[in-house]
């Protein structure tokens, strides 16, 4: 909202830009008896209806049943030869068993850990008691989860808001520490663009606000939340849907190639017990990918939840991975937002103890942290205010006139602002501009600082020096975006040359100076057009038509409503900088995903060659068991036990995600297949023969 | 005077009642009434895979190889109803 405004207030608490974990939420989740309730709910799963909605474990499951009617009874299909089939087919059948239930409690285990992190945003509602205000002005004490959008609400020192709203009235400090994890309580009042906004959970903890509610019962913001990571209105993403649509269809083909195999083994004379027939379907259709798919886009969510973050959608997190293009504000993204007055330049003969004075008389009103610094520096100088500050009028800051200042009582106009238009002001006085001013507004501009003149009516009297510092750190994340073929457009009301600085600084890709609100939805329309998906922060209500156009819009929880309704994701830190980190958590998971797919589809060369050649025993296919298993039994179970271990064992993966690095598509897409690709064609390999071996030995097979 | 048909017209109507029940039923619990058009298209099916059989089956494993092979199909047909509508799943 202010990226035009030299000015203006910007959300508090900024912070610095230091690796991922450190701007992770502290953890308020509690996971105890986890993976309890996680064992038990895989059972649960069991239940036909849920196993449909996963085609890869519902073959499986069905795989079981048939296998479990073998070991009743083993000639249920025919007559069958072979050393104690009841045995095999007992033990295929508890092995098929086991997959599905791995498969069920990684899902359990995903879903446990939302659950927890619902528990801890649910913890910070509660039906509480408030103050509802009625139309004649009297109060009624009603429970929090009966109001509804439009009501009006008191609350007063010590209580907890009920519910998200907008401030009508008063001015408090309220302690956000239950949803943000920051103890610095925050300055409510209204009619800020930033500070007119409160959440449901938070308490107030001096003087008192009338808020008007703006959601319905269990449509706050938290809920939504509370919701999404629950997985109760978890709805697949697109590329969810994408993924099981490829699973399905190797599933299909696996099934019409096993189906059709009894045919050529008969004309082979191997004839194939169809117990061995669902444990070769069972070993070549993607269950790995199958069993972890829901885990790792519920773990996903879950990621984002620990980062503070409320998310509307999967959809949204998932975007993230694919964005091409951030936006982001200069002041408070880039910078470390807190600009300072650093140094009064004196223009047109003036002393600097004129300059100071003139400052400060532009400043008195401003309370913004810019405006505060001014009138601090100022006094430092010995400057007083000499004019009786009731009988004069302050002038607010506007994106429109890009100043600020006071209307003395004398009648003499202080203005205070950019540059141009600085000397519009003084232009329209009959003042003119001197080639002095020129010259300090290009020295401050060149140090990276805004540069703002200062003007008592006709006259220039000087340039402030608001210092702003590039956030640590910010440099090398920008470079780790580029290398991932993220661009990085800043954009700042300052002017070109102090953009251009900073830009320079920070290393962002592009830059839009003296930009406008109406610039970001401009330059999203252009980068959309091109074909690229674009992310943005914003705060203000002027933000929200470019925030909804923004294939991700991250608004700040100390924004107005109107930006928190239009994003798809709210930051409950207010931490710009934290657009950043979203979108690495959405690579993580694109990247997760597919590596799991490689690795599950990799498999199957090992299993193929485990299975294939010591089924078709007399065609001769000897050489091609390479692992030299020592029998039939014994390959299909050690394939199998593999298939089924591996579930488990990639649990902690598709929870924590693969890590992250920050390379290029190629050199991520190389990495992969050596890892997970060759790794998921030697790994098998080894691990079915050690499996073999153990079995060999207890005379299991 | 009119010859009315009362056994043709209560055919009718019972039949009427009965695909109302069955349809109801099927509303309600899909899995006997699926289970019940199997085994119905198996009366087809079992004879045909005992003769293919050229009389290497018993008649009972050749059911059961019938009921295998619809239930095949079935799956088949649930996955391609998973390619072609995922978002149901």
């Amino acid at each position: 909202m202010d990226s035009a405004n030299p000015t203006s207030p910007k959300p508090p608490r900024p912070r610095s830009g230091g690796p991922r974990d450190s701007r992770k939420h502290t953890p308020k989740v509690n996971k105890k008896g986890l993976y309890q309730r996680a064992v038990k709910d895989a059972f649960v799963k069991l239940n036909p209806r849920q196993m449909l909605k996963n085609p890869v474990m519902f073959l499986v499951w069905v795989g079981t049943i048939i296998t479990a009617l073998m070991t009743i009874d083993p000639n249920l299909f025919g007559p069958t030869q072979g050393n104690n089939p009841r045995v095999f087919n007992g033990l295929i059948t508890l092995i098929l068993f086991f997959t599905v239930v791995f498969a069920n409690f990684a899902e359990a285990v995903a879903e446990g850990r939302g659950k927890a992190q619902a528990d801890a945003l649910r913890s910070t509602k509660s039906d509480i008691t408030a103050r509802k205000l009625l139309p004649d002005g009297s109060t009624a004490e009603v429970s929090s989860t009966t109001l509804h959008r439009g009501d009006l609400v008191k609350v007063v020192a010590g209580d907890i808001i009920p519910a998200d709203g907008e401030v009508m009235a008063g001015v408090a400090s309220v302690d956000e520490s239950a949803i943000t994890g920051e103890s610095a309580p925050v300055l409510k009042e209204t009619g800020s663009d930033v500070a007119s906004s409160v959440t449901s959970g938070t308490r107030i903890i001096s003087d008192e606000l009338t808020i008007r509610i703006t959601s319905d019962p269990g449509k706050g913001f938290i809920d939504r939340m509370i919701a999404l990571v629950e997985g109760a209105e978890r709805a697949k993403t697109p590329n969810e849907i994408a993924l099981t649509v490829l699973l399905a269809v190797l599933t299909l083909v696996f099934l019409f190639v096993v189906a059709t195999l009894p045919t050529i083994a008969n004309y082979v004379g191997s004839p194939i017990s169809v117990a061995v027939l669902i444990a070769l379907l069972v070993a070549l259709i993607p269950t790995t990918i199958g069993g972890l798919l829901s885990a790792i886009g519920i773990a996903g969510m879950d990621r984002v939840a620990q980062f503070n973050v409320i998310a509307t959608s999967g959809r949204a997190v998932e975007a993230c991975g694919d964005i091409n293009t951030l936006v982001l504000d200069k002041t408070g993204t880039i910078t470390l937002g807190n600009r300072l007055a650093e140094e009064f330049i004196p223009v047109n003969s003036h002393s600097m103890q004129d300059m100071a004075n003139v400052a400060l008389m532009a400043s008195v009103f401003d309370e913004t942290p810019e405006g505060k610094s001014i009138v601090r520096l100022a006094e430092k100088l010995d400057a007083r205010v000499n004019f009786d500050k009731s009988q004069a009028e302050g002038i607010e800051f506007s994106a429109k006139t890009r100043m600020s200042g006071t209307n003395l009582p004398d009648g003499n106009e202080v203005r205070k602002g950019a540059v141009d238009a600085i000397k519009g002001f003084v232009r329209s006085r009959n003042g003119r501009s001197t080639s002095e001013l020129d010259a300090a507004y290009e020295r401050v501009s060149r140090l990276g600082g805004t540069p703002l003149a200062v003007a008592l009516n006709d006259d220039i009297y000087g340039v402030i020096y608001l210092k702003d510092i590039v956030k640590p750190g910010i440099r090398d994340r920008f470079d780790q975006l580029r290398r991932m073929g993220v661009r990085t457009i800043m954009l700042t009301g300052d002017n070109r040359i102090t953009a251009s600085v900073i830009a320079q600084e920070a290393g962002v890709d592009d830059f839009i100076a003296e930009a406008t609100p109406e610039d970001k939805i401009e330059v999203i329309h252009r980068e959309q057009a091109q074909g690229k998906l674009v992310a943005m922060t914003g705060d203000g209500t002027n933000d929200a038509p470019a925030l909804a156009q923004a294939n991700v819009g991250v608004a700040m929880n100390t924004g107005t409503q109107a930006a928190k309704e239009a994003a798809n994701m709210v930051d409950l830190d207010s931490d710009p900088t934290k657009l950043i980190d979203i979108v690495a958590i959405g690579k993580q998971l694109l990247i997760t995903r597919g590596a799991l797919t490689t690795f599950s589809i990799a498999n199957d060369i090992a299993k193929y060659f485990a299975i294939i050649p010591v089924i078709f025993v007399s065609a001769r296919l000897e050489s091609l068991n390479v692992m030299n298993l020592t029998s039939t039994s014994s390959a299909v179970l050690s394939a199998l036990i593999y298939n089924a271990l591996i579930i488990p064992a990639l649990i902690p993966l598709a929870l924590t995600g693969v890590k992250f690095r920050p390379l290029t598509a190629n050199q991520l897409l190389q990495r992969n297949i050596l890892i997970y690709g060759l790794g998921g064609v030697v790994a098998p390999f080894i691990a079915i023969k050690v499996i073999d071996i153990a079995i060999t030995a207890v005379r299991l097979a | 005077m009119k010859k009315i048909e009362l056994l043709s017209r209560n055919w009718l109507v019972e039949a009427d009642i009965a695909s109302a029940f069955v349809w109801k039923g099927w509303c309600k619990q899909k899995l006997p009434l699926v289970t019940f058009v199997l085994f119905c298209l198996n009366l087809v099916l079992a004879p045909a895979v005992y003769a293919a059989a050229n009389g290497s089956l018993e008649r009972r494993y050749a059911w059961a190889v019938g009921v295998l092979i619809l239930l095949t199909l079935a799956l088949a047909g649930y996955l391609f109803v998973v390619v072609f509508q995922p978002e149901r799943f």
